[in-house]
Parts: structure tokens; sequence; C-alpha cells
């Protein structure tokens, strides 16, 4: 055993190479043409700057100023993995790019189309996409809805368009999955949201093709807050696709998005993430779903890139027979701290839910699940199943899990299972002997740990989440 | 390997230097008391077991934590958890696997299994992994449940009433690790804390 | 000896046996023929009295008596073995204390486990069991064919008078048929219990003989012969019988 890591040695000598490229893999660095932002740092004053500059109703703007309040009174967590590096009084608050939000491909500024070329959107891949909407820097610079969507009811808009335009279903569901009072970072977002995407699926409207929002932080030391806001009627269903790739900066960059998603009676939604920030971003996500009677969310997240991500995406099944499921995948290289997890809160019977976590960590990173399933006296009958995978590539690199069951009813029935492993000595070997490099046959290995997820995808994604991890092995091991 | 009772009404910690069984009981066990079992293996090419067995009686609550803690290279560990919670039992336990960097060629596994027999009870489990290093196999598996109904209908099937069903199947749940228990005392005793 | 009477049975609110009417007669064999999901199996579970399924109406009586209102418990103390086609592992339960628990609750007695080895050595041997079958768990990581038989030893210990085989020949290689059949056989000689064989096929029929062959077809009886029947439909398929 002991004369294995032949790999891992290699590994070790080019660790400070391996995202020497990224730059011009996935990086870009437009120039920034911001019309309009805020200086750096917070206070109220800043918040009432973006609540007029949005020309937004009153109700919110106390919104923010009460949810600012809630931020300064709470303290830093120190759970988890260490924010106590994030300097609040260096982060622009608002940034706003272009001075109207554009409705047609033509408008759209030939910088942001250049950013889309990079990405790997070609053009006539919008022939696929219900509806893009593309935030560049802090507000939606592009968005674009299908006839047939409009025809059928669906609103697929930037929330602050939104909520100019549907202020009644914001004093109803704004705010009302996630509290301001949640956590430090939900209250940062509520006082300086802005942007993010606004879905709403009318009962019994099935969208087949996938909503897709693509973001990225375009601005050094720029924070990003955006704002989703989905509700999914009764018997709709319809699937949410966001990817992030962000440009190479030396500074540190905040991302605090705030996710709510409401699953109505017979409904089901699917959300899917890959994110791939540069390892200079703090990625501090709240996302949670209140699924109600026989209603079934799914979150699909991966998380490939920033410095620290802290994300738990939870449903709250509060309807019979409500069904929650996360497929959690996580990669961590070099100064990566990946916390990932779910929560899976059982607040009626017959509820069940699943969770899946893939993680790797290599070159030095760290993966952390941290998961909860929580079963109340009111939940007869729930089932949640719980499995955890975590790869680590070379000793320099570590791997936690942390699960908390809380089972307040007899009948629940709960399954957690973990493992923590390297890649196996005999299958490398054997695919080796086959004729591959050992950085192909790493590569194939890692992608086969993670095909259970990627397979969930829609293609473009896993065909270029595949790409990354091939990528990173090359750099590791070439 | 050696078998040796830890009372778990002391908070102990076992620097590991033989193969050992630790096994823990919890028929005489202070209601409600914090209890923890630490091993810390400094030595290598130790192995160990952590036994913990119990059946809570109504209304009673119990604090476990178990640590497995590998700071040499070539250790191995398992933990195994066996429990039955009848009616308005708390438990609360806490399962960690730690292995620092320097403990290459570690083997630890925790396994935790909870059988529910009365209502009102709640469990709640926390298995924990921190792994330092690469060259290692861990994993922690955690479940809670009742007993399946088709195994009491499958032994009602063949003339046992549900009572005498589901103490065998009770019997047949600790049974699998008390057989575990290399000294024959140890494992005697072990087997009458577990009898209802 | 067993009389099934208009029997409807439903599990999770869908109907699957819609009016069965059967009787197995003492000392007989009957087989019950018919395609998957025409309800063979749900009528063995609902005579063993599985909690999942809900006689709606009709009625199954055993020598004259309604067993609806009894435990699975008491319906095998009265007699009635099913050879499940899904036996449930329990893990952890010594295979030979279990079997002389079983034994003695059914037959009242108090049997040591040296007298009790006595009795079962014989029985393992119609099985051709070996002895270190005894220091396993009950059914705990068994293949098919294991389990099949430590179904038959079950059936074998507890003596039953009404034995019902579910899919018993399903997966099994042909020597291992002829030794699940042998060990019928010797139970209904020796005490002349009914024996009702649910199959698939009609294989295991070549070394039982039937006295009687049902078919079933949308949860109702829809033939009754002799043992010819088994070979027509092994001939002309389900299609041109039912």
């Amino acid at each position: 055993m002991s004369e294995k890591p032949k790999a891992v040695k290699k590994q070790k000598s080019n660790v400070g190479d391996l995202r020497a490229d990224y730059k011009t893999k996935y990086g870009f660095n437009m120039p920034d043409k911001s019309v309009y932002r805020t200086k750096r740092g917070l206070n109220e004053e800043v918040i009432r700057d973006i609540s007029k500059t949005k020309d937004e109703p009153e109700w919110m703007l106390n919104f923010r100023l009460r949810a600012y309040k809630t931020f300064k009174e709470r303290p830093m967590p120190q759970w988890g993995a260490n924010l106590n590096d994030i300097n609040f009084d260096e982060i622009v608050y608002y940034l706003k790019p272009t001075d109207q939000e554009k409705r047609s491909w033509e408008d759209v500024p030939e910088e942001i189309k250049q950013t889309f070329e990079r990405l790997g959107i070609p053009q006539a891949e919008r022939e696929f996409l219900a509806g893009v909407k593309a935030q560049y820097d802090s507000e939606v610079a592009y968005s674009s809805l299908r006839d047939e969507l409009e025809e059928e009811g669906v609103i697929f808009l930037s929330t602050d368009e939104a909520l100019r335009k549907y202020p009644q279903l914001f004093e109803e569901y704004f705010g009302k999955a996630i509290p301001p009072a949640d956590n430090k970072f939900a209250a940062l977002n509520s006082a300086v949201w802005s942007g993010g995407s606004f879905v709403y699926i009318p009962k019994g409207v099935e969208v087949k093709r996938p909503l897709q929002a693509y973001f990225r932080i375009n601005a050094a030391r720029m924070g990003q807050f955006e704002r989703t806001l989905i509700i999914a009627e009764e018997g709709s269903f319809a699937h949410y696709v966001e990817g992030c790739t962000a440009p190479v900066y030396s500074s540190d960059s905040l991302h605090a998005a705030v996710v709510e998603v409401f699953v109505k009676p017979g409904a089901r939604f699917r959300y899917t993430t890959i994110q791939n920030w540069s390892n200079d971003v703090y990625n501090l996500v709240t996302k949670r779903a209140r699924v109600e009677k026989d209603g079934v969310m799914e979150w699909i997240d991966g998380n490939l890139g920033s410095k620290i991500t802290m994300k738990y995406p939870s449903c709250y099944l509060v309807g019979e027979n409500a069904h929650g499921e996360v497929l959690s995948i996580a990669y961590a290289g070099q100064g990566m701290h990946q916390d990932a997890g779910a929560k899976m809160i059982h607040l009626a019977p017959n509820t069940s839910s699943t969770i899946i976590s893939k993680s790797i960590s290599a070159y030095g990173g760290r993966t952390s699940y941290r998961g909860l399933v929580n079963v109340s006296p009111l939940a007869e009958n729930s089932k949640s199943r719980v499995e955890c995978d975590a790869l680590i590539l070379d000793a320099d690199s570590a791997s936690d899990t942390f699960p908390v069951m809380k089972i307040s009813n007899s009948s629940a029935q709960i399954e957690h299972e973990a493992t923590v492993s390297k890649i196996g000595e005999e299958k490398l070997f054997y695919l080796m002997s086959r004729g591959l490099t050992e950085p192909e046959a790493m590569s194939l290995i890692v992608s086969g740990f993670i095909e259970p997820i990627v397979k969930e995808l829609p293609m473009e994604y896993s065909l270029e989440l595949n790409r990354l991890i091939e990528l990173e092995m090359e750099g590791s091991v070439g | 390997m050696i078998s040796k009772i830890v009372h778990p009404e002391e908070n102990t910690k076992f620097q590991v230097t033989e193969n050992t069984q630790f096994i823990a009981l919890f028929n005489d066990y202070p209601d409600g008391k914090e209890c923890k079992i630490e091993l810390e293996f400094n030595t290598e090419g130790i192995s160990a077991e952590i036994i913990c067995l119990y059946r809570l009686p109504e209304r009673k609550s119990l604090h476990l934590t178990t640590v497995a803690k590998h700071i040499v290279p070539h250790t191995s560990c398992n933990t195994v958890v066996r429990g039955v919670l009848e009616s308005k039992t708390d438990s609360y336990y806490i399962g960690k696997i730690l292995i620092k960097k320097q403990a290459q060629q570690t083997s630890s596994y925790l396994s935790d299994r909870v059988l529910v027999l009365g209502d009102g009870v709640k469990n709640n489990s926390e298995p924990i992994l921190e792994i330092e290093a690469d060259d290692v196999s861990a994993s922690h598996g955690a479940s809670t449940g009742r007993i399946n109904p088709d195994e009491i209908y499958y032994l009602q099937s063949r003339g046992l009433n549900e009572k005498e069903s589901s103490d065998l199947i009770v019997e047949g749940f600790f049974n699998k690790v008390l057989e575990t228990i290399a000294d024959p005392e140890v494992r005697e005793l072990a087997a009458n804390a577990v009898k209802s | 000896m067993l009389a099934i009477k208009n029997l409807h049975s439903s599990i999770g609110g869908s109907e699957i046996l819609k009016g069965v009417n059967l009787d197995v007669l003492e000392g007989k064999v009957h087989a019950l023929m018919g395609q998957n999901g025409s309800g063979k199996s749900t009528l063995a579970q609902t005579i063993m009295g599985h909690p999942s399924f809900e006689v709606t109406a009709g009625d199954i009586e055993l020598n004259g008596t309604s067993i609806l209102d009894m435990e699975p418990t008491e319906r095998a103390r009265a007699g009635i073995f099913l050879s499940f086609q899904y036996p449930s592992e329990v893990g952890g339960v010594n295979i030979a204390s279990y079997l002389r628990l079983i034994y003695n609750k059914s037959h009242d007695a108090h049997l040591s486990p040296v007298k009790f080895r006595e009795i079962l050595k014989e029985k393992m041997e119609i099985l051709r069991m070996k002895e270190d079958f005894l220091s396993r768990y009950l059914n705990d990581g068994f293949s098919g064919g294991e389990k099949k038989r430590m179904e038959m030893l079950q059936m074998l210990v507890l003596e039953p008078k009404l034995v019902i085989l579910d899919e018993v020949d399903s997966g099994l290689d042909i020597d291992a048929v002829k030794i699940v059949s042998a060990a019928v056989q010797h139970l209904h000689e020796a005490t002349r219990a009914s024996i009702l064989i649910i199959t698939h096929y009609s294989r295991i029929l070549k070394y039982i003989e039937p006295d009687f062959v049902h078919i079933m077809k949308d949860g109702l009886i829809a033939k009754t012969g002799g043992a010819e029947l088994a070979n027509e439909l092994e001939e002309k398929g389900y299609a041109h019988i039912a």
C-alpha cells in the first residue's frame, strides 16, 4: 500500500501550476463600464441609495433596513469554514451595468456577447433554451422569453423587474421561506439584494425545456447579492438551471445569494446550479424550498470553485407526501474549502427525502459535507436516506462529514451512509493496463464517481463538467 | 484480541497499545449522564473495537460520544453501536472518526443502528468523519427505524405471536454483535445487559 | 379443508382478487396456475393474513370456521403453512434455536436442543442440507435456492395440515426442484397434508402430480380441471386456455 501514491507525489510538484492557465481557459475580465455603483462599505445611506435607484416601494426599503439591522447584530458564524477574513468595508454593494434591461439579443452590448461566447454558449443554443437570463455584474443585462412561455403565463424576469410588475406576489412570498433573520448572510442579502431571477409557473403548466440563467461576477471587490424567488403553482413542473464561471481576481469577492422556492401541492421543481467561481470568492448562499402536499423539490448542486463555499440547500416538507431531494457535487482544489450539504426538515406525515453527496478534494483542498435530517413529531411514517461519498486525491487534502439526524417521531425510517476513500490502486492499474495514461485513468475514475449526479444535468452542463474534471486531472498529474 | 469492559459513567480516554475490544454496557447507566469513550491510536499496527450496546428503558435518556482518533499510520478501528429504544426515550449519540495527517493506511469504520420499539422516541445521531490523510479507508453508517413489519409477519406465519416475533428480532439484532465479543465471560455479561 | 368463498382482496385501495371461489380438499394436491399479475400471490398472502391486504368481501374457512379474524400466528397454529416467494432475512437469529422454538410452539413441546437435533437430522437429510447450515442466521445472506430449502425445512419442522407453495420452484435448477418436490411429497405421504402449489410454469408438476389444476386470471379462477389441464397449458399457452 505504502508504495502507492506515485500520482500523489506528482500532484504535489504541480500544485503551483494548477490554476495558472485558469484565466485563459475560463477567465475573462472585460473592461468595467458600469453606469452606477455605490461606494465601498455599507451603511443605511447606501441601502437607501440602492432602493431609490431602483424606485422600489416603501415596504421594500423598510424590509432592507430591518434586514441591515439584523445583519449588524448577528455575529460572524464561527462553525464551519473560516469567514473571519471577509472585510465588509471593502465591498461594493451595488453596481448597475447598463441603463436599462435589453429584451432582444441584438441590443445586448458587444462585450457581454463576447463574454457569453467565451462561456461557450453558442448562438444556436438559444434555440434550445426556454429563455436566457444572464446577469452581468449586479443586474440582469439581457433577457429573452420564448413566446410560448409567455402564452402559458409563465413569468421569467429579473427580480427587480418582477417587483415592479407583480408587487402583490412579492408581498405574499418574498422573504417568507427565508426570513432575513435566518442567518447573517441571508440578512445581508435581504438588505442589499439586486438582480436574480423571478420565476412563476401557473397551475398545471409543465415547462419542458430548462429555464436557464448565467450569473457572473465581473468587478473586483464587488459583492454579488442576487435574489431569486420561484413560485411553482399546483401541479406545475419546471427545471431552472443556473451556471457560474468567474474571472480570476486577486482580491476577495463575496457572493451571498438567497434563493426561495415555493412548491405548491402536486408541483415538481428542479433547481440546478453549477458553480465555478474563481478561488478568491466567498460563496455563501441560502437556498430553501417550501414543499406542500405531494410536491417534489429537487436541488442539484455542483460546487467547483470559490475560496470558501457554504451552502446547504434545504427542503421544508410541510405537506403530506412531500418529497425533497438534494444531489450535490463538490470539488475542492488548492486553497478551497467546500462546506456544502443539505437540510431536510420533515414536518408532515409520509414525507420522504434523499440526499446524495459526492465530493473530491485535491491539491490541499478541503471538502466538508454538513447535513441535517430533522423529523418533527408530526411527521409520521417519514423516510430519509443520505449517502455521502468523498474522494481524497492526495496527502495534502482533507474531507469531513458532519451529518446531524434529529428524529422526534418513532415511526421514522432514517438511513445515513458515508465513505471516504482514495482512488483504488487496482482500478488505476487496470485502466492503465488498457493503455490509458495516469491522468486519463484518474479523470475517468473521477468522472465515474460523480456520474450518478452528472447524468441528471442538462447535456451541455455535463459535458462542461467532465471537461473541467479532465483539465484538473491533466494539471495535476500530466 | 482482549475484551475489556468500559464503565461509561467515567469520562474515559484510552491510549490503545494492544489489540483491544472496548465494550460499553448501559444497563446500570445513570439516567441522562453524559459519557464519552475516546480511543487514541499512538502505536502503529494496532487495531481496536468500540462496542456499545444499550436497551434504553421507558423515559430514560442516553448521551453518548465515541471518538476514534488515529494519530500514527497503520491502525484500525471498528465502532459498533446497537441500541433499542423503548417508549419516551431520548438518545443522543455523537460518533467521531478522526484521522490525522500522519495517519496513513488507517481504516476506521462506524456503524450506529437503532431499533425503535416504543412511541414518543427522540433519537439524535451525529456520525462525524474528519479525514486529513488520503491513503485511508473510512466510513460510517447510521440508521434508525422500527422493526420491518414483513419480518414480524414472516415469523408470525411460522406460529410465533407478535411479541415473540419482535423479541426474536431484537435478540438477533444484538446477537450479531455479541458474537464478535472474544471473551466468553464478557459476552455473557453483555448479553444479559441487553435482555428485556 | 380450505374453502374460499367469493373472496375480494385489496392492497392500497386497489382490488386484486375479485371474487375467488376455491375449495382445497383434504389430502389432495391442487395446482394454482396463472400469469404474472393474475393474483396468485395475493391469494396466498391473503390466506396467510398479510396485514397489507384487506379482505373487502367473501370468506376463507378452514374446516368450516372463518379465519379472517385470525392473526397470522393463529392461522399458522391452525395448520396453515405458506412457503414465501421472497422470505424475509432475519439477521442474528440462529437457525438451530429458531427451528426448535417454532417446533416447540407448534407442537406444544419442550424438546431439548439434543432431542430436537435428532428430529431435525432426518428432515435435513430429505433436503440434503448440511449440518453447518444450522449455525447460520435465518435467511441472512442466503441465495435464492438456499432460501427455498430453508422454507421447506420449516415446513417439515412445523408439519402443517395445509401447505401453500408460492412459486417455490422459481429460480431453482432442476436438481433443486427435485429436492423441494421430494420434501413436499414426503410430507404429503406421511401426513396426508393438503397441498396448494402456486406456480407460473408446469415444471414442478412433473414431480408432484396434482389432483386438480386451477387457472387464475384477472383475480378470478378462470378454469378448473385435472392434471391434464396443466399439460394442455404447457402445449397451448395461457392465451388459448383462459
